[in-house]
């Protein structure tokens, strides 16, 4: 294992070794009528907990006799993890997860091991921050793996929930638990999901998105194959649907797969809106992205090569906009697009009351001064500050971050060729969408391959009645989600007969 | 992976090498040519070309360039020659040929335009009865290079002219049984007036038809939804009146009907017309009145399109595309050189029906 390289073979040894650190105690308690040794890292446990339900009780004990074995410990200590090992692995690894190791003799091979982990550190709020929506529950994942199980078990209240743990990372050791719905969630995805995962060889898992890029099936790509979500009514969802999900301890993000495209268009208020509100919403995020892929691209285009698209009543704003501008149309855009990302980056990494100062000076101030020192036109700041902002349309912060990475190649193809360029650079997204896959399964499901019924959910969102079944391209076990009301024609009550 | 992604780079560089980043057009380092027009001076042609200015802000200037050059085909290179930066062609709005130089033909400029894919095919073109030059001089002076062709797409789409443009002029001038028709400009005290239709017989101008029969020709070419027509008669006094007619809806059928000597065509019209400007309002609602009076305009109408007709039929020129329809409906197809105007009569229907407010 990772152990030091000098050989530690007994216990006595490691814990020796172990008290180089000076958050490691090893305590001698004394009980009626023997000693104990109680050996764990101060700072990954619970002290007062530590007292009452394992010294106290131990010391409080009225019986006569001495504890003889280890496994008389057992039935004194009122902790539900408890387990006796000699396994000098198991010991080590649990006493890095909150454990108290406990031994007769000092030189005892054989030990108790009690859970009494602290939960310092952990955050108290869950809110959903960072996908937020209006309507709908705001409960959130937090930095642990228990808790977020927790929350999802409040939801899905079936035994068919199933949690799968395995540890990943040889520094690390995070666990990893990979839930889906027995007898709806293909299995094959699950094992599909299990293998690649155990496949890993990596030494820290800071957060479930890392195992996400490691597992994902082709890695040389800027689209998200898989969702990440810290929603509970998204994962519910996709549990629901028969998508796996997966989540790393210490990572508010949940993965779930196989995700498409259209996904990532999704905002749970979708679901909570009428129908008709939640399509039209939905229908606006999708020519968001497209306008926010093409906007300035366009403009580069027409600018450069395509004069005469150009309207006759719009022929003298756009040319009055950039008659003083020195540079060609590339470079302008480029100095803007490039301002807004700084902004962006920014904005995103400084305390929120000096990001929002910033974004009045960044808008505002650099916009209008540009525009006086004519560097750029003004129309183009119009366009570039609506394709930024329709950037962030998208629910998913991920799928936002390559839309707004993927202008950039449209804009350079469009400096070049014009609309020829445009339609290159359409040409190559296609192809490599087209190509992509989320745990095998297609990427760009149901344009293609296509399928009719997956539009019900797509690009609309259609009635509860009509929606009643999980998507198909996942190949769940049980297609059906509920039984849709009947639709009957019904007499109101002062219709006349 | 590093041989895959060089397998993309090298193509793409070698794209870009090879176009040599296309043909950089500014928007604002182009002149754009708006208006362009053509005279004939004896043998030579002289061109001129209005240009839109955008350079103040809030105001449209116009720029007048004019040169004669021996063929119609050296003139935007000689133009060129006149101006500060490239001239392009893409935002032209209206060609405007003058008298003589349609009298000659025009098709050595329409043929050249339908090979141009940066011209838009929904251009105008129009024919004068002054010089070209003229007319775009006195667009100049109204500070505006589309002056000409927004008059014209204006009286297109609320007054009497048939609509037409780059496409629909193509289409008929390549049409066999059909001819060419193009909206007439004439200045009236040094302002701009679109006064009627040219009509062609293939490529030359031969006659112009007035206002009011370019209403008729529009009527029999499209579903008309706008236009007035003035009518020598009115429901009180009969045919001493005149009245003005709204046309609301108009409907064109045209049918062929085989018979032993000359195919018939029977050409019926379908008119929804309002009354505008009575002179006796009284008058107007007493409803017995106004079927005789929708029988006289009937009858009335029918008369000046069967004119309109005899005058086409004397200047051998089918803007109607009559021709065109026998020789589609004959069997086995007619040759194209079989077919003409005298080869089959006409009869001409017409309904009206006046809405009352």
């Amino acid at each position: 294992m990772d152990n030091p390289k000098t050989a530690v073979n007994t216990l006595t040894q490691m814990i020796h070794a172990l008290q180089k650190s000076s958050d490691f105690k090893t305590n001698t308690i004394a009980l009626p009528y023997q000693e104990i040794f109680i050996s764990y890292f101060i700072t990954l446990i619970d002290e007062t907990k530590l007292q009452e339900s394992l010294i106290l009780i131990l010391q409080r004990r009225s019986s006569e006799s001495p504890i003889r074995s280890t496994e008389e410990l057992l039935p004194l200590i009122p902790i539900h993890e408890l387990e006796i090992t000699d396994c000098l692995e198991v010991i080590h690894q649990k006493l890095f997860k909150g454990y108290v190791v406990i031994r007769l003799n000092e030189d005892d091979q054989k030990c108790a091991l009690v859970h009494i982990p602290n939960q310092i550190g952990f955050r108290n709020s869950n809110d959903t921050e960072n996908e937020f929506s209006v309507v709908g529950p705001k409960v959130g994942f937090i930095e642990d793996l228990d808790t977020n199980i927790h929350l999802l078990r409040l939801q899905i209240n079936v035994p068919s929930l199933i949690v799968k743990e395995m540890t990943i990372g040889s520094m690390s050791h995070t666990r990893v638990a990979i839930l889906y719905i027995d007898g709806i969630t293909n299995e094959e995805i699950v094992s599909r999901i299990e293998k690649r995962l155990k496949e890993i060889d990596f030494d820290i898992v800071f957060d479930s998105s890392q195992l996400d890029q490691i597992i994902a099936d082709n890695s040389n790509t800027p689209f998200p194959l898989f969702m990440s979500t810290e929603r509970r009514d998204r994962v519910v969802y996709s549990l629901i649907s028969g998508q796996v999900a997966f989540i790393s301890d210490g990572s508010p993000y949940f993965i779930t797969g196989p995700s498409t495209l259209f996904d990532f268009f999704i905002s749970p208020e979708d679901y909570y809106l009428p129908w008709i509100l939640g399509s039209f919403f939905r229908l606006i995020r999708i020519f968001g992205v497209i306008f926010s892929l093409f906007a300035s691209a366009l403009y580069v285009g027409v600018m450069t090569f395509h004069y005469e698209v150009v309207p006759h009543s719009l022929l003298g704003p756009l040319i009055y906009s950039r008659i003083n501008v020195p540079f060609t149309p590339l470079l302008e855009v480029l100095f803007l697009e490039i301002t807004i990302e700084f902004l962006r980056e920014a904005g995103a990494r400084l305390p929120t009351k000096i990001g929002q100062t910033l974004g009045i000076v960044g808008g505002i101030i650099i916009g209008q001064a540009a525009v006086e020192a004519a560097l750029t036109s003004n129309i183009l700041i119009i366009i570039v500050s609506l394709s930024a902002l329709a950037s962030f349309a998208t629910p998913i912060y991920k799928m936002a971050n390559t839309i707004r990475f993927l202008r950039f190649p449209i804009i350079v193809l469009a400096s070049i060729w014009g609309g020829l360029g445009i339609f290159i650079g359409v040409c190559f997204l296609l192809v490599h969408i087209t190509r992509l896959k989320s745990l095998g399964f297609p990427y760009t499901v149901p344009i293609y391959p296509f399928r009719a019924a997956g539009f019900k959910d797509s690009f609309l969102r259609l009635p509860y009645q009509i929606n009643h079944s999980r998507p198909s391209y996942l190949r769940p076990k049980l297609l059906q989600r509920y039984k849709p009301k009947d639709v009957k024609k019904h007499k109101q009550e002062w219709d006349e007969n | 992976m590093v041989k895959s992604l060089f397998r993309s780079i090298i193509p793409l560089t070698l794209c870009l090498v090879l176009t040599a980043c296309g043909n950089e057009k500014l928007i604002n380092e182009i002149m754009l040519v708006q208006t362009l027009g053509f005279d004939s001076i004896g043998s030579n042609v002289r061109g001129s070309i209005l240009i839109g200015d955008y350079r103040k802000k809030g105001e449209v200037n116009a720029a007048l360039l004019d040169t004669v050059t021996t063929s119609e085909l050296d003139i935007i290179h000689a133009l060129n020659a006149k101006a500060k930066s490239p001239l392009e062609y893409g935002q032209l709005g209206i060609i405007v040929f003058g008298n003589e130089y349609s009298r000659q033909g025009v098709d050595a400029v329409i043929e050249n335009l339908c090979r141009d894919t940066r011209i838009s095919t929904r251009m105008q073109l129009a024919v004068t009865d002054k010089s070209a030059y003229d007319l775009l001089h006195a667009a100049k002076k109204m500070k505006d290079a589309y002056m000409l062709s927004d008059m014209i797409e204006q009286s297109m789409d609320n007054g009497n002219l048939p609509s037409t443009n780059l496409q629909q002029a193509l289409y008929s001038f390549y049409t066999n049984g059909r001819d060419l028709y193009l909206p007439h400009l004439t200045l009236e005290r040094n302002e701009l007036k679109a006064d009627g239709v040219a009509l062609f017989k293939d490529e030359k101008y031969v006659v112009q038809v007035g206002l009011e029969q370019s209403l008729l020709l529009k009527m029999l070419l499209e579903n008309t939804k706008n236009g007035s027509y003035l009518v020598p008669d009115s429901i009180k006094n009969g045919n001493g009146g005149l009245t003005l007619l709204r046309i609301l809806k108009s409907k064109t059928k045209y049918s062929l009907t085989k018979r032993p000597s000359k195919p018939l065509m029977t050409i019926e019209l379908l008119i929804n017309a309002e009354i505008r400007d009575v002179p006796n309002r009284a008058q107007y609602h007493a409803s017995d009145l106004i079927p005789q009076f929708e029988h006289r305009i009937e009858a009335y109408i029918a008369n000046e399109i069967n004119k309109l007709l005899a005058l086409c039929q004397k200047y051998e020129t089918d803007p109607l595309g009559l021709e065109d329809i026998v020789i589609r409906n004959s069997q086995p197809p007619m040759d194209s050189s079989q077919g003409d105007i005298s080869g089959f009569d006409t009869e001409v229907k017409v309904k009206l029906d006046i809405i009352s407010q």
